[in-house]
């Protein structure tokens, strides 16, 4: 079984991805036995209200149970009451650079707390395409690992899942207990292999970026892994930190 | 390793001479021969006549212990002519099939003239840094805009332009004109929808492999492949990408 931390649908500027139509993309998740994929609304990344984008995501995956969905918050706007509220996400998901908001304001610590009792994990995205090559109205900073860390400490009853992190984040990210990490764009020569010189199979989840990456890439990475870790990345943590059931 | 119908992999550095590991993975992930284009940032983006040979030499030692390396000559065309010159005639003479130019120069500069005369008095193959970067640009970086204007000035020379993910849309469209001029697939993380529009746009035959496997240090033989294998292009298209265009384009050289 694989589960898949990190896919995406909606509209994106620059976007020419190879997938067209959401049945392409689950045929494809399909191809490559990825069983389970949380999702999340790229449309609820820049619209106002990411409540009434999230609606409509949740509309659009209803006839594939694939999906998992993972509703996005965004600390700054006071809707993300609302979502907290039902429990339709298994996940949430903050973007922080794309919401100039810094993980020290006040309202993600209101957040944070509110999160505390959701028994969800909470997905922090670090950024959505590489920094070279962001178009340049939306070229967007990433949240600082450093308040990531103090976020991480601040809420240690929370799952943190950091999405997208580049290889040196990430290893700093994952030495605290509860951060994970995908290896979305963690890439080196034989990349699982020197990524496990600095942090344990059990801090790391599957996560492909899809659309904006091949998944066939993230699985690519793992497979050069150990039947034990293998095992542990492609599920088994994730079912330690999903509410499956 | 050795072999004529497995992946050729059209840009790889090293840092290193010992290369074994390299190697290992490479055959792992069905590479059977590669172009080895030097440790080109060991001295920043300006080295010198002295920094510029070791790395050379590095790559001639490669070269002639694995007979399914081929070498490409790092150059920096800001140096002096004369030792720019002696330097690529000595690489040729050593059996290199090509040259690697970086961003010490932008290719508008005049000072690519002679390089590019020689690279076709030798038959050399030149492949070129290029992206269109929003953040992080070198002073003297080409992006594939000025590749194009090199194109136009050497339309004899045969012309690889790394980074196809890292020109984009964009950079594919730039070059689209030059039938000459070909892509290597490399460029930052596994972009899907980039080698799909180039295929589109230029045709699968002026595309090759290129991993820009940064030994010990960056990339990934796998990954890099995976983004060929998985795109949306044809069985054939996909041949004609990892293997048969680098066949045909070194053996033209």
């Amino acid at each position: 079984m694989i589960i898949d931390f990190n896919v995406h649908w909606g509209h994106w500027p620059q976007a020419l991805w190879r997938w067209k139509t959401l049945r392409s993309l689950v045929r494809e998740l399909e191809l490559l036995k990825i069983s389970k994929a949380l999702i999340s609304s790229l449309d609820s990344v820049l619209y106002p209200d990411p409540v009434e984008t999230d609606s409509l995501l949740l509309k659009k995956i209803k006839p594939f149970p694939l999906f998992l969905p993972a509703g996005t918050i965004n600390p700054v706007i006071s809707s993300w009451t609302e979502q907290l509220t039902e429990k339709k996400f298994v996940a949430y998901k903050l973007l922080p650079g794309y919401w100039s908001c810094s993980l020290k304001e006040k309202s993600v610590k209101k957040l944070f707390s509110a999160l505390e009792q959701a028994d969800r994990p909470v997905l922090l995205q670090m950024r959505l395409e590489d920094e070279r090559s962001q178009i340049y109205p939306l070229q967007v900073e990433a949240p600082s690992v450093d308040n990531i860390i103090f976020l991480a400490k601040t809420f240690p009853g929370i799952c943190l899942v950091i999405l997208n992190a580049y290889y040196w984040e990430a290893t700093r990210l994952a030495r605290q207990d509860n951060i994970y990490v995908d290896l979305s764009f963690v890439e080196k020569f034989e990349t699982l292999n020197s990524f496990l010189k600095e942090v344990p199979a059990e801090k790391i989840v599957f996560g492909s970026h899809t659309p904006f990456l091949y998944p066939a890439a993230a699985l690519a990475k793992v497979r050069a892994g150990k039947p034990s870790v293998r095992k542990a990345i492609f599920s088994g943590n994730a079912r330690r930190i999903l509410p499956l059931d | 390793m050795k072999g004529k119908m497995g992946i050729y992999d059209f840009h790889v550095h090293t840092t290193t001479t010992k290369i074994l590991p390299l190697l290992r993975s490479a055959a792992r992930a069905g590479i059977s021969q590669m172009n080895i284009l030097g440790d080109v940032l060991r001295f920043g983006y300006y080295p010198d006549v002295q920094q510029i040979r070791q790395i050379n030499e590095e790559t001639a030692c490669l070269i002639k212990k694995y007979d399914f390396l081929k070498g490409f000559c790092f150059i920096n065309p800001g140096l002096p002519v004369k030792e720019v010159l002696r330097e690529i005639e000595r690489c040729a003479m050593s059996g290199f099939a090509g040259i690697k130019l970086e961003a010490s120069v932008n290719v508008r500069d005049s000072r690519l003239k002679p390089v590019m005369q020689a690279a076709r008095n030798l038959k050399l193959i030149v492949l070129h840094h290029s992206w269109y970067k929003t953040t992080g640009k070198l002073p003297r970086e080409s992006e594939p805009v000025d590749l194009a204007f090199l194109a136009g000035r050497f339309p004899d020379v045969p012309l690889v332009v790394a980074h196809l993910r890292g020109c984009g849309f964009r950079g594919i469209q730039d070059l689209k004109p030059f039938p000459h001029i070909y892509f290597d697939t490399s460029g930052g993380q596994p972009v899907s929808g980039i080698l799909e529009y180039a295929v589109e746009h230029l045709g699968p035959e002026r595309i090759v492999f290129g991993s820009d496997v940064y030994y010990p240090g960056g990339r990934d033989f796998a990954v890099q492949i995976s983004c060929v294998q998985h795109a949306g292009i044809k069985e054939k298209e996909k041949r004609l990408i990892l293997s048969l265009n680098a066949q045909r384009l070194m053996e033209k050289k």
